[in-house]
């Protein structure tokens, strides 16, 4: 027994040796065995040589003076490399102990089988603790292997506090019924008590690391389908509100929206189609170019890129776009863009250009012009005459304004660097204007997914504000009498009804112009009414684009065209409040308006 | 925005006169619009008579481009042609000189051009003379000064330069800024 014992704390580190630092060769054994024999009689001697080698490497650690005294056993066996391998592994050894955290999970097994070991090496130590070991040594290892144990119960803790939740998730998640009952009892609880209020919003801050998206994304799916079918589906007792209100904070959570902003799109979709929407916001749309027909055909130019490697495919609604899928070259360095051959430019920011059908030899305005991919087009449009100003108030986007517009050989156009809302007194009598207004953005999430959080209630309304003026002086700066324009077209990359249908509602109101189709064949008719706004029936007129329908940034356009050049003042409130009074019709009264209008011009 | 003066009007027209040579007149007597030179903060625009008119009515530090920007004045008094002027350039050219696909991108990366880039050239083109790049596919590149004839160039070895570097299509990304 006694020499088995000897053998086997030996036999132990070489087998540790194995697992870490996979050095192992099987030769050492046999001598170890030949050195285990001759141990007793010379190990004592030896001891205190090793030691000091030892610590000459690693004297910070305990470890290294605990185990010396088996190493020395090796090492009297001659062998250089051993005695390196074992110091390696002392050095992890070392390492696993003072950064438990980092080790922990690699060294999982290894940390049991060690633990294993160390018993054993307890058992048989304790045989020998007379002859080699203090009892320094027996403490130390004692508590190193308290540690490891408090280790794995952490790792275990943890665990299970993992699997604690997801177990509770499940009981949230599989059936209708008990999600939207755990979701009444909640809500229920708000209602009566703020204290739970805030607890619950003290608990979903600390949940917010251990969310489980999926389940969150299943809880969305299925609620929308309850909202689909509510009388047959809903449980009893639970308002369309109390899904909504779930059906939002889910949102906000799987995608990352504000709650405001989640908001304004549940009231802009259904459920159904606001969920198809944020999917499509998570994807990017396909990468699109305009082929610059100053310059080239959109056929001569398709071939020059497939040469170049590019795959690609005409725009079916367009004459001049591309859809690039794949590409072997940078798209926006290529010989044929550096020459002006195209532009990079979104699909959906061929549609205004599109409604505002500009013809050769007349006088365009573009009053938001930056970085001049609709100002290019309306170019190309002229056929480079005519006059065509391009208008933009941001100094710094100006530069790639001129830069394009020099690039793609436009040269009936000149740029200005004023605010739009000078431009009626500036410059006037245009026969076409686009204003392509600056607004909150939503329609192009997909594009810069920081719109989701930076945007907020008071940047609509800022932006409502400057887009009113916008079109109202744009609608100034055309002359109504053009023979063949008198067109305003004005367009935003948001969604928002404020934004967009309210905003041309208020200029149908505040000067003589009406909204006129857009000529172009898809889309989905503008609101009408929405909530509790009212709108002019001819809205519906008025274009809007979905990245989740038309695979386009999301996008609105409305084509407007003047009757006339007066700007209807107090004189027509006048009118129409006598009017009110005599209760005539508003046919009459607006005819009676409209003809000395005209003659005055 | 202002015509220019005769002093200007003479640098301006020996430099454009060694790209296009007795092409200037094309540029200024032209059959469909009358067209001119103007001089917006240095530099020089080639605008279309009515546009000119209508850019009067914009604040000249407001009015930061109008028609075809030929180049600049430096403030020595000598007149740079910009890249913007390429599309005329490569229209009135008397000599010119294409590219090998293979040096196209070196060349839109502002590298001079050396023998083993040229496609073709021009005959009879002299030493030190303006030409105008194209690939060759005909679509302009860029413009620059060559360094021999084109007799020259047949015995040169392929590391020789042919073409010095004075302006590419490049420069619309490299220095939008000053456009």
């Amino acid at each position: 027994m006694n020499r088995k014992s000897a053998v086997a704390p030996v036999k132990a580190p070489t087998g540790k040796r194995l697992v870490g630092a996979k050095k192992t060769t099987p030769a050492p054994v046999p001598i170890k065995k030949v050195a285990t024999v001759t141990k007793k009689s010379v190990a004592p001697s030896k001891k205190p040589v090793i030691q000091q080698e030892s610590e000459e490497d690693d004297s910070e650690f305990e470890e290294v003076s605990e185990e010396t005294p088996k190493k020395s056993k090796l090492i009297d066996s001659d062998d250089e490399e051993e005695s390196d391998d074992d110091f390696n592994k002392k050095n992890t050894k070392g390492f696993s102990d003072e950064n438990q955290k980092w080790l922990k999970m690699k060294n999982k097994e290894d940390d049991e089988e060690e633990d294993e070991d160390e018993e054993e090496d307890e058992d048989e130590d304790s045989d020998e603790e007379e002859e080699e070991q203090t009892n320094f040594e027996i403490q130390s290892k004692k508590l190193i292997a308290k540690k490891r144990k408090e280790e794995l119960e952490n790792i275990k803790e943890i665990q299970s506090d993992f699997n604690k939740e997801i177990p509770e998730a499940d009981k949230f998640d599989p059936t209708q019924g008990d999600e939207s009952e755990a979701e009444d009892s909640q809500d229920g609880s708000e209602g009566e008590d703020d204290e739970d209020e805030d607890e619950e919003e003290k608990e979903k801050k600390d949940d917010l690391l251990n969310i489980d998206l999926p389940m969150v994304y299943q809880r969305i799916k299925d609620v929308i389908q309850t909202l689909e079918n509510f009388g047959q589906q809903r449980k009893q007792g639970i308002s369309r509100q109390t899904y909504m209100d779930r059906l939002r904070e889910d949102i906000c959570t799987y995608f990352g929206y504000s709650q405001w902003l989640a908001d304004v799109f549940l009231k802009i979709f259904n459920a159904s189609e606001a969920l198809e929407f944020f999917e499509a916001n998570e994807t990017h749309r396909p990468l699109t170019i305009r082929a610059n027909t100053l310059k080239v055909r959109r056929k001569d130019l398709a071939e020059a890129l497939i040469a170049r490697g590019v795959h690609l495919e005409p725009i079916k609604w367009s004459q001049v776009g591309l859809t690039i899928y794949d590409t072997q070259v940078a798209i926006g360095a290529t010989p044929e863009y550096l020459a002006g051959q195209y532009i990079q430019q979104s699909a959906s920011s061929f549609l205004p250009v599109l409604a505002l059908a500009p013809q050769p030899n007349e006088r365009v305005l573009d009053l938001c012009a930056s970085p001049g991919g609709k100002t290019t087009y309306i170019a190309a449009m002229m056929k480079n005459t005519g006059t065509l100003v391009a208008n933009d108030v941001n100094k710094d986007r100006i530069k790639s304004l001129v830069a394009n517009i020099h690039r793609l050989g436009v040269k009936n156009c000149m740029v200005s660097n004023l605010d739009g809302r000078q431009y009626p007194s500036v410059l006037s009598g245009f026969d076409r204007v686009l204003v392509d207004a600056p607004c909150v953005g939503l329609g192009v999430i997909s594009k810069d997914p920081q719109i989701k959080i930076s945007k907020s209630e008071q940047d609509v309304i800022t932006c409502t504000h400057t887009q009113k003026e916008l079109l109202l002086k744009a609608i100034d700066s055309v002359d109504a009498a053009s023979p063949t324009g008198g067109i305003i077209v004005y367009s935003t990359c948001s969604l928002t009804v404020e934004e967009n249908e309210a905003v041309v509602d208020y200029a149908l109101r505040n000067r003589d112009v009406i909204v006129v189709d857009t000529t172009i064949e898809f889309g989905v008719d503008g609101f009408t009414s929405y909530r509790e706004s009212r709108f002019h029936p001819s809205l519906s007129l008025t274009k809007r684009y979905y990245p989740h329908t038309h695979n386009m940034d999301g996008f609105y356009i409305a084509k407007l065209k003047k009757r006339s050049n007066t700007i209807p003042k107090d004189e027509e409130k006048q009118q129409k409040q006598i009017s009110n009074k005599r209760k005539n019709s508003d046919t009459s009264s607006s005819d009676s308006e409209s003809k000395p209008n005209k003659k005055q011009q | 925005m202002r015509p220019m003066t005769e002093e200007e009007s003479k640098t301006f027209f020996e430099k454009l006169i060694k790209f296009i040579g007795k092409n200037v007149t094309l540029l200024i007597q032209r059959k469909d619009e009358p067209f001119c030179f103007r001089i917006q903060k240095n530099k020089v625009y080639y605008v279309s008579e009515e546009l000119m008119k209508r850019s009067q009515n914009i604040p000249r530090d407001e009015l930061c481009s109008l028609g075809t920007c030929f180049g600049r004045f430096t403030k020595t008094g000598k007149f740079k042609l910009n890249i913007t002027c390429l599309d005329y350039l490569a229209q009135y050219a008397k000599y010119k000189v294409w590219v090998k696909p293979s040096s196209e991108m070196s060349w839109v990366y502002g590298n001079n051009l050396l023998k083993a880039g040229l496609g073709r050239i021009t005959e009879d083109t002299p030493a030190n003379q303006g030409v105008v790049l194209f690939t060759m596919n005909d679509v302009a590149i860029g413009f620059g000064v060559t360094s021999k004839s084109t007799h020259e160039c047949r015995k040169l070895d392929p590391q020789a330069l042919v073409v010095y570097h004075y302006g590419d299509v490049g420069e619309y990304l490299r220095d939008e800024d000053t456009m």
